[in-house]
């Protein structure tokens, strides 16, 4: 009987084993806290109405809440010069709001690396319906919110400049220049899709300058709309006030290559604003300074940033009821 | 039943330790000349490392390199030119990494070939010093890749045996050799000496002898080889790579006579990789010979040659809650 006994135990003590060694690996990670990717995603300020608040059916001569809540789920943070603004819009003759005012500002932290989430608050209003009117015994009614704010895109890479540009040279290389596809955002509504990377001729030393240059894709990927980053604009966005139709879908673009401005303007009169037909446009961007040809190959950063305003609305209809005695 | 399967335990140790002293029995002098390497080159563990997390203050960087020889040039009755030899880095913003020095020579004194005294062969150690500038990192996370160049002069020696048979066409003769092919082992060389193809005529012996790159580099032009050093401002051409210059072929006391040359005296052109040379012994040099024999062809060739290695790295930036 002891001899039948020993296998079993051997055996326990080995499952025993490989279950200690195999919670032994799994229980560290090697992933730091600056290896955290934040800057991915395609959602900028996500604003939603809290459940029954607005209710779907609410009384006359009643208040009710309106609770919107605003997670900033992208990287930029909305705040101090560039806090963002929200406005709640009703049809005054049903429902009027309380103390608070139809425009306020708000301001909300983006991703970090300390806050993987980004900020996210409630916006606590308090409405008042008005009277339905004698002849009716219900009334609908739709309130609409709208967040109009600066947000930024930035994409950080690294990136191949090789100043031979026909490959003349068959000297090693460190890097290949190749495009970059970049599908997964970089935490903002607006985002750089493609870099085409190209080495081209300067006009400046003769044919033994190059030059790098960057066709730059951008798509607005999110819900809203663009606006450009005029902050009376973006203002004008959340009010009443007009705004031209030259005001939309106005981007404007800085880029940097080691920490040198890259020329992304059309000619040299206008500011490096690009337009978005389609919600798609595509940027070029030069560097200033020209590279010597024998130059080897090497992997430089690139920054690009997009500047903008973004402006979105949500709505929810209500059926306002007549509260009746009989 | 214990003592049985205890005996059967040692008989198995033995069995193993038996077969690791068979492995591990030392390099004949025929080791010691083969293989297709030359001068070889690695990153040594650690240098660079493979991530650096930089905040605001600059952060020293090493690169250091570890060359070896691997090949059987030079022995000790050979002139080193190793010397002409230089490794270069690059592939990096130099904005961000700044290196005191991109270039260094090859110091010859400590890359001996390999030998039956020294089967390992030379090495050394070539350093890398510099510092990381993180107020030009204008991106969380840069990552380049550091090339390592090694560009040398190298020599490749083989001394086959041969054939020299006065009466080539005479089949009445019991003879020590015949002509025909030899297939050669490689030389300790990245550029091997593959084959020799032997055909007589009732005048002369010529010898076919193939070449092959059989390393992992790319062949350069002896005289081109400062142009691999990009601080030197020259670029290459073309012309520049596969261009091999014979040095010596000779039977005997007998110097061969070589050919074709098209791109100058001595420089054999390999195409994709290989190549060939036609060397013929007139009949003069062994005409008084009564029967076969064999002799070595001792050739010697030079060239340049350019090996490459990569190390990816990644700089990231510190971030702080302050």
């Amino acid at each position: 009987m002891k001899h039948l006994h020993k296998p079993k135990l051997s055996l326990t003590y080995l499952l025993g084993l490989v279950i200690i060694l195999s919670g032994c690996t799994g229980g560290s990670s090697n992933k730091s806290v600056t290896d955290a990717d934040i800057n991915k995603g395609t959602e900028g300020i996500i604003m939603q109405l809290e459940k029954n608040a607005p209710p779907e059916k609410v009384f006359e001569d009643t208040t009710f809440p309106i609770i919107v809540s605003l997670h900033n789920k992208g990287t930029f943070d909305v705040k101090e010069e560039s806090k963002g603004y929200i406005s709640i819009g009703t049809e005054k003759n049903y429902v009027e709001l309380g103390e608070e005012k139809e425009l306020m500002e708000f301001e909300a932290l983006g991703k970090s690396i300390f806050d993987q989430n980004g900020e996210l608050f409630f916006l606590d209003v308090t409405a008042e319906t008005k009277k339905v009117g004698a002849q009716s015994e219900l009334r609908a009614s739709t309130i609409f919110i709208t967040a109009c704010y600066p947000y930024k895109t930035t994409l950080g890479t690294s990136t191949c400049v090789d100043p031979d540009i026909f490959q003349s040279d068959k000297r090693k290389k460190a890097c290949e220049v190749k495009d970059l596809v970049t599908n997964n955002g970089q935490g903002a509504p607006v985002a750089i899709t493609k870099i085409e990377t190209r080495m081209v001729p300067s006009d400046e030393g003769g044919e033994n300058f190059a030059r790098a240059q960057f066709v730059i894709h951008i798509e607005n990927k999110g819900n809203g709309e663009v606006l450009t980053n005029e902050r009376e604009k973006i203002k004008n966005a959340c009010t009443s006030n007009p705004l031209g139709f030259k005001d939309f879908n106005k981007i404007r673009i800085t880029a940097k290559l080691s920490n040198e401005e890259l020329d992304c303007s059309i000619d040299e009169t206008t500011e490096a604003t690009v337009t978005l037909r389609d919600k798609k446009t595509i940027a070029r961007c030069t560097s200033l300074d020209s590279i010597q040809r024998n130059v080897d190959a090497y992997t430089a950063p690139l920054k690009i940033e997009l500047d903008y305003g973004y402006t979105h609305t949500i709505s929810k209809d209500i059926t306002i009821e007549k509260i009746l005695k009989y | 039943m214990i003592r049985k399967s205890s005996k059967i335990i040692i008989l198995l140790l033995l069995l193993v330790l038996a077969y690791g002293c068979t492995n591990n029995s030392g390099s004949s002098k025929t080791d010691s000349i083969k293989g297709s390497e030359g001068l070889t080159i690695d990153f040594l563990k650690g240098n660079p490392q493979e991530r650096y997390v930089v905040s605001d203050v600059e952060e020293p960087i090493s690169i250091i390199l570890e060359l070896r020889n691997k090949g059987s040039y030079p022995d000790e009755e050979d002139e080193n030119i190793l010397g002409r030899g230089s490794v270069h880095i690059s592939g990096f913003d130099t904005n961000i990494i700044q290196i005191d020095s991109l270039s260094e020579r090859v110091d010859r004194e400590f890359l001996t070939g390999r030998s039956s005294l020294n089967p390992e062969g030379g090495f050394d150690d070539v350093e890398f010093k510099g510092t990381i500038y993180p107020e030009d990192l204008i991106v969380d996370r840069y990552e380049p890749t550091i090339l390592a160049t090694l560009c040398y002069p190298y020599k490749t020696k083989a001394s086959p045996s041969v054939c020299i048979d006065p009466f080539p066409f005479d089949e009445s003769q019991d003879k020590v050799c015949r002509i025909g092919s030899t297939k050669l082992s490689s030389q300790g060389a990245p550029i091997a000496i593959t084959s020799i193809e032997q055909e007589a005529s009732a005048s002369k012996i010529q010898f076919k002898i193939n070449i092959k790159n059989s390393g992992k580099g790319d062949v350069i032009k002896f005289d081109a080889l400062d142009k691999c050093d990009p601080t030197q401002g020259e670029l290459f051409a073309r012309t520049d790579f596969d261009k091999i210059i014979l040095e010596r072929a000779s039977v005997g006391f007998s110097e061969l006579r070589c050919g074709p040359f098209p791109d100058g005296n001595g420089i054999i052109r390999l195409n994709n990789g290989e190549g060939f040379i036609l060397c013929s012994i007139d009949k003069e040099s062994y005409e008084n010979e009564k029967s076969a024999y064999t002799t070595p062809l001792n050739l010697e060739i030079k060239y340049g040659y350019r090996i490459t290695e990569t190390k990816p790295i990644r700089i990231s930036k510190v971030t702080t809650t302050s």
